[in-house]
């Protein structure tokens, strides 16, 4: 089960971010508080692009587009 | 058994985008959206099945095959827009989303227009031979 594998990265991906952003905003660092968020979206946007393309090729395999 | 499976990642990633909607919204669609990927990966081999039944039946009763195969294009098509229309409407673009279904509904109308050529002549034809 690597999907449900990937929903719980992209979940502690998020939570971890929330946590350093929180965490940073409070030790008054509010610009890399904004770099860490920033970062964390875009290792998820990567991952979520690659699995977009899975998923198109999947469609398109099975509905023969 | 598959529909456990499909339920289960649905209410756990449901929770999960839940929670992370809170501090990171992105992240939050980001998890719906990889939810969608593994659910129809794993239904996908079942829907192959309906959809290569579909396309054998309608050759055993002697139906030409390209009407079908356009047919299921066009499920296709709806199937992609949907998938991209209701991702945009949970992130609370209904804009964005609303564009989405008229390129969908203005792609399929492309696919389906030799089909239209088709029952035109077909009824020139028989005007004709009238």
């Amino acid at each position: 089960m690597t999907g449900v594998d990937l929903i719980f990265k992209v979940a502690a991906i998020g939570i971890l971010v929330a946590v350093l952003n929180q965490l940073l905003v409070r030790s008054g660092r509010e610009d890399q508080a904004m770099l860490t968020t920033l970062a964390g979206l875009i290792v998820v946007l990567m991952m979520v692009i690659k699995q977009i393309s899975n998923l198109f090729d999947t469609i398109k395999s099975v509905f023969e587009l | 058994m598959v529909i456990e499976k499909i339920v289960g990642i649905a209410l756990v990633s449901v929770i999960l985008s839940v929670l992370l909607k809170g501090y990171n919204p992105s992240v939050a669609i980001s998890v719906s959206l990889i939810a969608v990927v593994v659910m129809f990966a794993i239904i996908s081999p079942y829907l192959k099945i309906v959809l290569s039944s579909f396309v054998n039946i309608s050759s055993q009763i002697g139906m030409e095959i390209k009407y079908i195969v356009t047919v299921i294009k066009v499920i296709g098509i709806a199937y992609i827009t949907q998938i991209g229309a209701e991702i945009c409407r949970d992130s609370g673009e209904n804009a964005v989303a609303t564009k989405v279904e008229i390129c969908g509904k203005i792609v399929i109308m492309v696919m389906s227009l030799p089909i239209v050529y088709e029952l035109f002549s077909v009824i020139s034809d028989i005007v004709n031979l009238v």
